[in-house]
This record gives C-alpha cells, sequence and structure tokens, in this order.
C-alpha cells in the first residue's frame, strides 16, 4: 500500500512538470503583453520598457523558462506581476475561502445526491423518482450565475434574510454553497440512482431477495455500498473542479477565492501567478485522484492497490 | 496667487449644488462606516505609479495632493497653501501647509515633497514628463523652490492629480517601492486598516487630521464586486451605502426607489474612435469627416446609454471639465453630406453598396474589445450599422482586452487598424496633457498615445508657443488656436463625454465628484440618521 502512494505521488511530478511547461509556453504564444497591462492604456512607452525590464520579460525566453524551473525546485513560485508579493502568499491568502467553499459545497452535494438517488431508485417509476428525476435535470440545466442572482433577489433584497455577497460568517456561505453544488447534486443523484439499479439486478442480490430478505434492506445494506463506487469518483472529481473551478460562483458572490484570482491574473497577463494557481489545480487533481483510488479500495476490498 | 483656506465650506456647498441634490444637507454626524461596492480591479494601492482611476478612488482618503480639483475641475489648494511664479516664469515657489503630521508621525515639509517629487522623476512615474524639470530646492521647512528649463503655468493642474499624492518620506525609505504596493501612508483623513488586493480597502478615521473636526466617518469599506447585478442587489438589500459602475437601465430603475438617489456628472473621459490618419483610406480628410457625418452620436447615447450617460463631445478628446478646454462643436449628423463628401472625393457606390475608389473598395477595419468600458462593442456595431447606410463597409475585429492595447500600440508603419474604439481620460484635468501627448506629431503611438497618427505642422508650431507661455490664461489662447484646427481635420470618429453614474443611500451627504479620474469620493462626507 504504502509503494503504491509513493509510486504515484511520484507518476504526479511529471504530470505537474507538464502542466507548468505548457502554462509557460501558452503564456508566451497568447497575444498580450504584461508589461503593457501594468502600465496601463495611457502609459509613455519608457514606462511599459522599464517594466518590462524590472519583471525580467525582456530576456529570452528560454531563460526565463530555465529560472522559473529552478525557483521552482527551490519552492518559490516567483512573485504576482501586478500585486509584487510572493505568489505564495498571494495564493495561500485566499486558497481557504475557496477550499471551505469546495467542502461545504460537496459535503451537501453528496448528501443531497445521495439521499435523492436512493429515494428515486426505491420508488422507481413512482411520483417521487419523477419529482427527483426532473429535479435533477434542471439542477444540471439551471446556469449557476442565473440561480445566484435569482437567490440573492429573493433571500437578501427581498426578505433580507442573507447577505448578498462577501464572505466572513457562516450566512455568507450559505447561497453561494448552493449555487456551486446544485450542479453535483443533480449529477450524483442520478449517478446514484442508476448505479443502485445496475447493482440490483446482479446474482447476489437476486440471491439475498430469493432468501427472502427485505427488499429495502436489499437496497441499502447489500446493494449501496457497492452502487457508491462510481459515485464516489464523481465525487473526487467535483471536488476537484469545485476547488479549480468555482470562477462563476465566485464571480457572482464576490468570493475573494482561487477562481476569481484567476481570472484577474489572466486578464492581467500576470504569468507567475497563472502558473501558481494551475499548479494548485493540478497538484489538487492529483491529490484527490489518490485519494479516491485509496477509496475504492475500502470500499471494495476486491480492489487491492500494489 | 493665494487661496482662501475654507476650502471645505466650499467643496461642500458645491457638491450639494452641483449634484443636485435637492435635499438639504443639514448637520454633520459623526460615526458611523461607509461601505462601498466597485468594480473595478485594485491589485495595489501605489496611486503614483499608476493613471487608473480604479486605484485612485480610494487613494483620495489616504493621500492628498498639494492642490486639489472641486467638482468643477477648479484648482484649489490642499497641501500648499499657495504658489508664486518668478518673473522669468521658470521658477514656482510653493508654500506648504504647517502642523500637517502624516500617518506615521512624520511632518509634512518641504523635504517631504522634494522626496516625493524626486521618486515620481527617477522612477518615470506617470505625467512627471508633463513638468520641464530643472531643479528642486528645499528653501525652508515649509517652502519648496522648483526650477523648469521652460515655463509650465499648468504645474498646479498636474500636481493636483491623484498620481502626484504625497507619501511619508520615512515610509517610502523603509518599505521601498514594492512595499508602497499594499501600505500606504499619506496626510489623508483616513488610514489605511487592511488592504487585500482585489477585494477590500479598509479605512478608519484619521483622529490627527490637520483639518479640525473632519473627517465624520468612523471606517470606509470599499469591496470590489465584480458583478454589475450583485452590486445593485447588495445595495437594494441595504448591505452597502454606495455602488460604483452600475449598467444605466439598473441606475434609471434605482433613481424611482426613493430609498436611493442616482448621482451623475460629466467626467474628463471622452468616448471616440481612432481614425488612421496614416492608412488609406482613412488617411483622406473627406473619408474622415464623411465618417464623422454619417454617425448620430445621439443616437448611440440614447441606445446604449438610454439618453443619460453621455454628451456628445464638442472637442477633439476633450470634455468641458478640463481646464484650457475650447469648444470646437461636432459634426452633425448628417448622412447625405456625407455622401457628398465621399462622392467628391471620388468615392462613388459599387454594385453592392459599398463605395469604390480606383477600383479600391471603402472597407475599414474596425479594431474594438467588448465589456472593456460599458458599451464599446455595442458602439462599434451602431457605428457599423451607421456607416453601411453612407457606402462605408467595417469589418469589425474584436479583440481580448489583453491583446487589444499591443495591436493598437504600433508604430505607423505597423499598423492595421483604419478605426480603434477607445476612449481618452485626461487624467491631470489640464489641456496640455492633451496637447502634448495626443495632439502634437511626436506624440504617435506607439511613443505615446495618438494612435490616429494625427500630425500637423501648424498645430506643432502653436504648440511649440503655448509651451513659451507663463500663465494658463496665455496657453489658452494658443489652445484656443489649436482646437479648432485638431476638428477640421477629424482625425478621430468624436462621439460623446462620458456621464459617470453613482447610485447611493439617500442618506449619504457630503459627496463630491472628482472629474479628472471620475472617482465619488466621500471623504468629507457623513450618513444622516
Amino acid at each position: 500500500m504504502t509503494r503504491y502512494i509513493i509510486r504515484r505521488v511520484l507518476v504526479g511530478i511529471p504530470i505537474l512538470f507538464l502542466v507548468v511547461t505548457l502554462v509557460f509556453f501558452a503564456f508566451r504564444l497568447i497575444p498580450g503583453d504584461a508589461a503593457r497591462i501594468l502600465a496601463g492604456d495611457e502609459a509613455p512607452i519608457e514606462r511599459v520598457e522599464q517594466i518590462r525590464r524590472d519583471l525580467g520579460l525582456d530576456r529570452p525566453v528560454l531563460v526565463q523558462y530555465a529560472n522559473y524551473l529552478g525557483d521552482l525546485f527551490r519552492g518559490d513560485l516567483g512573485t504576482s506581476f501586478s500585486s509584487r508579493r510572493p505568489v505564495t502568499v498571494e495564493i495561500g491568502s485566499r486558497f481557504w475561502n475557496t477550499f471551505s467553499l469546495a467542502l461545504a459545497s460537496i459535503t451537501l452535494a453528496t448528501i443531497l445526491g445521495i439521499a435523492m438517488g436512493v429515494i428515486s431508485a426505491l420508488y422507481r417509476g413512482k411520483l417521487a423518482d419523477h419529482v427527483v428525476t426532473i429535479l435533477a435535470l434542471l439542477g444540471i440545466s439551471v446556469p449557476v450565475f442565473w440561480l445566484g442572482l435569482l437567490m440573492m433577489q429573493l433571500f437578501s433584497v427581498q426578505l433580507g434574510w442573507l447577505p448578498a455577497a462577501g464572505y466572513g460568517t457562516w450566512r455568507h456561505f450559505v447561497m453561494p454553497t448552493i449555487a456551486l453544488s446544485v450542479f453535483s447534486i443533480a449529477f450524483i443523484t442520478r449517478m446514484t440512482r442508476s448505479s443502485l439499479l445496475e447493482t440490483i439486478q446482479q446474482d447476489y442480490v437476486r440471491t439475498a431477495r430469493a432468501k427472502g430478505v427485505v427488499e429495502r434492506l436489499v437496497l441499502l445494506l447489500l446493494s449501496l455500498r457497492n452502487a457508491l463506487l462510481p459515485v464516489t469518483i464523481v465525487v473526487g472529481l467535483r471536488f476537484g473542479y469545485m476547488v479549480g473551478g468555482a470562477v462563476i460562483t465566485e464571480e457572482v458572490f464576490a468570493w475573494p477565492g482561487l477562481g476569481r484570482l484567476l481570472i484577474l491574473s489572466v486578464a492581467q497577463r500576470d504569468i507567475p501567478l497563472v502558473q501558481g494557481l494551475l499548479l494548485v489545480f493540478a497538484t489538487s487533481f492529483v491529490i484527490v485522484n489518490l485519494l479516491v483510488d485509496l477509496l475504492y479500495a475500502f470500499l471494495d476490498p476486491r480492489i487491492r492497490h500494489r | 496667487m493665494r487661496f482662501t483656506p475654507s476650502l471645505v465650506a466650499t467643496w461642500l456647498l458645491v457638491a450639494g449644488l452641483t449634484l443636485g441634490s435637492a435635499q438639504a444637507q443639514g448637520e454633520p454626524v459623526y460615526g458611523g462606516t461607509l461601505n462601498v461596492a466597485y468594480t473595478s480591479t485594485s491589485p495595489h494601492i501605489d496611486i503614483q505609479a499608476t493613471n487608473q482611476g480604479s486605484l485612485s478612488e480610494t487613494a483620495h482618503y489616504m493621500f492628498e495632493t498639494l492642490f486639489d480639483r472641486n467638482p468643477e475641475g477648479d484648482i484649489e489648494p490642499l497641501l500648499a497653501t499657495g504658489f508664486e511664479i518668478g518673473d522669468d516664469g521658470l521658477t514656482y515657489t510653493f508654500s506648504l501647509r504647517q502642523g500637517v503630521l502624516f500617518h506615521d508621525g512624520t511632518p509634512f515639509d518641504a523635504a517631504a515633497v522634494e522626496a516625493n517629487f524626486r521618486r515620481k522623476i527617477d522612477e518615470g512615474l506617470p505625467t512627471w514628463d508633463s513638468i520641464p524639470w530643472d531643479e528642486i530646492t528645499v528653501v525652508d521647512d515649509h517652502t519648496l523652490q522648483v526650477t523648469l528649463t521652460a515655463p509650465a503655468p499648468h504645474i498646479v493642474n498636474v500636481l493636483s492629480a491623484k498620481t502626484w499624492s504625497m507619501y511619508s518620506p520615512t515610509h517610502m525609505a523603509a518599505v521601498g517601492p514594492d512595499g508602497l504596493r499594499t501600505q500606504g501612508v499619506g496626510t489623508g483623513p483616513f488610514r489605511l486598516r487592511d488592504f487585500r488586493p482585489n477585494d477590500v480597502v479598509h479605512l478608519e478615521r484619521n483622529p490627527d487630521y490637520w483639518q479640525d473636526g473632519l473627517p465624520y466617518l468612523d471606517e470606509v469599506v470599499y469591496r470590489v464586486i465584480p458583478d454589475a447585478n450583485t452590486r445593485a442587489a447588495l445595495l437594494e438589500a441595504g448591505d452597502i451605502d454606495m455602488a460604483l459602475g452600475l449598467p444605466v437601465p439598473t441606475t434609471e430603475r434605482l433613481r424611482l426607489d426613493p430609498r436611493f438617489t442616482v448621482h451623475s456628472a460629466v467626467s474628463a473621459r471622452q468616448y471616440y474612435i481612432a481614425l488612421n490618419n496614416y492608412l488609406a483610406p482613412t488617411n483622406e480628410v473627406e473619408v474622415r469627416q464623411a465618417i464623422n457625418h454619417a454617425v448620430d452620436k445621439q443616437g448611440i447615447i440614447n441606445a446604449v446609454f438610454m439618453g443619460v450617460g453621455g454628451d456628445i463631445a464638442r472637442a477633439v478628446y476633450m470634455t468641458p471639465i478640463v481646464i484650457g478646454y475650447h469648444e470646437a462643436g461636432y459634426y452633425e449628423y448628417d448622412p447625405e453630406r456625407a455622401e457628398q463628401l465621399l462622392e467628391a472625393a471620388g468615392w462613388t457606390r459599387g454594385s453592392d453598396g459599398v463605395r469604390v475608389k480606383d477600383g479600391q473598395r471603402l472597407e475599414l477595419g474596425l479594431y474594438t474589445r467588448r465589456g472593456s468600458v460599458t458599451g464599446d462593442f455595442e458602439i462599434a456595431e451602431l457605428v457599423q450599422g451607421m456607416l453601411a447606410e453612407v457606402g462605408v463597409a467595417v469589418r469589425i475585429e474584436l479583440f481580448e482586452s489583453a491583446s487589444f492595447v499591443p495591436n493598437v500600440t504600433v508604430p505607423m508603419e505597423e499598423s492595421t487598424y483604419h478605426m480603434a474604439n477607445l476612449t481618452w481620460g485626461t487624467v491631470t484635468g489640464d489641456a496640455e496633457y492633451v496637447v502634448s501627448t495626443i495632439y502634437r506629431c511626436d506624440s504617435a503611438a506607439p511613443r505615446l498615445f495618438n494612435r490616429a497618427y494625427f500630425c500637423s505642422e501648424e498645430v506643432d508650431r502653436l504648440s511649440d508657443l503655448s509651451r513659451q507661455a507663463a500663465t494658463i490664461e496665455e496657453r489658452n489662447e494658443y489652445y484656443a488656436q489649436i482646437v479648432p484646427l485638431v476638428f477640421a481635420e477629424a482625425p478621430i470618429l468624436q462621439l460623446f463625454d462620458s456621464v459617470e453614474f453613482l447610485a447611493a443611500s439617500s442618506s449619504l451627504r457630503g459627496l463630491y465628484f472628482e472629474p479628472a479620474f471620475s472617482n465619488w469620493p466621500m471623504k468629507y462626507g457623513w450618513k444622516a440618521p
């Protein structure tokens, strides 16, 4: 097991290296000039050139790349072009905001998703199943920014129950968590339902039923654990997306997380910051995948990692 | 030249009148927190290093300049108490206010001003080049003498721009240029409590402020709220007191709600489309004039800004709040006149309706962004439609913001656009900035901002003469000759002067609009109960 984990971590390193390299060169290919943006539209050329020198952007690309890799191996992600603060500080100051929101959302999505999926499977073809199916369909289709604004109008402007945006207290969490988790709730619901229905048709379940075990008990106790295997993967992947991709939710609710930072840094061509952020996102995906795999083994003893 | 010191009273009065608030201002009330949502990115707070209006929004609270600008664009003293010009017009002696302390306790004196000027000049920070510096001399603690290589009566106007804010010299030496991006120490009525880039600027009352009894508010919090609908929702939910950068339909809706007051004011920003004076066919003056006649400016204001977001521009790049402004007029919307001009210049309609001359189609590339400033892309589309009416085909090329600027900031020989959709802000609030950095031949991009590549020997000659003028009045006489000359050449498609909006709680008093940077700082305001 330990060897497996070490191997997986080692495999992650070339992936991260690839991400870093791709991002580095992609940013040199796309149009846009960090020095010009930093100087502002109305800046004389001398100022732009000076900023370019200050940032080291006048040096050959390969030299910049070598310097960047060198710094990276020493654990130095560089300095943000726009704030001139270390990238680690920029990301660190916002990481918890994003992570806590993602954690709240994935928890809500997992609980609600599995519950609704089980209900849907239990009452297959009945009214409850149809209601859940329609809700799930809505959840998958609804645009996040629209849902966010709608909730804001209702809960903040009309009822005055919740703050419209910002962060700080648990009340600030409510709407962004719902907005961020709606798609995942729907997705997990659908996944749980189909996986459960599939598992029920397997031999060991049929045997249990033939022995006269109560139907609902069959479903819940015997099938759920196996049915949850594919759901685990979905939960893991959705969590990975939430850490890296809560862009719209963060934008609508002015949540100072990594997604908003990514948008800003791309617009400002703040290359070190973009690279740092994508490195964090890639790393979290690698970690989440590893955790999912380990969880898999725990849930299904037939799987053994060597 | 001396000013009366009672500037605050004047300000509040002027603010009340200009902003047209019908309610009486009432007795000032102490205390409370002002919560503001604004749109802009605020990666740092070093206002000396940038022209960006978003950064100066909060700089008004923390930092002060030697001179300040009232809502009409007139200059009043702030940290200076006055100045005298030597007989040669090259020596400026500034008297500085006494008894002023920076937030860190450092006294504000002539040496402090010198340190700030030196930083601006040494680091080449924005608009230092508007002044022909020679020497800076500390005469005594509260007298500073500046010697110039040429007369520059506009120096006072330039020094009133927020980019000329005074920082504590102790602080500057302690933290260095990079530290100034996140830590600010000025003389303003509020001190910086907390700054989180692109998120929050949190300010608290400066109890040692040099103007007794001011400020009224205890705290001021500016939050970056990127989505306009969210800013409106925050205001309507009562979470904030002011929302900046709301779209016109939203401000017009809020106007109907008595809980809110919508303030508006003309700024120093002008919407325009640069016409490439170098590249054919926009190098023909008839084509440029025809384009100006073919576009219905009021129609654009009506369609994009509900008729209230702009005033038709009456001078090239300049808006009426700019010192040295001269009204030149505008090209009336007259498609027939446009067609006549084009016909006379030899451009005749082809079979598909697009005009042709010598086998060359009258087809223009219009470079634009979308959403970089309100309505930019919509304006491009409307212009395209209006020009099609007179037989000019426009090909819109949409750029992402970061790639747009490099594409329209190139030497003229490398330029590929006929039209570039832009805005111009006269950030010093003084016409010298326009004349020197966008009217002259040597101001052509990429060195400076003349992206139309407009070049006229006569304008340059008059501009050279204006630089010898010892007084603003004398200088402005040259500008009164220059502006009509530029206008006649139609170097740009002159659109409209931007009207800025602020939606605020009706309980706010003492609002103030700073027109050069389009800011609404409420540093001397209060919240009525």
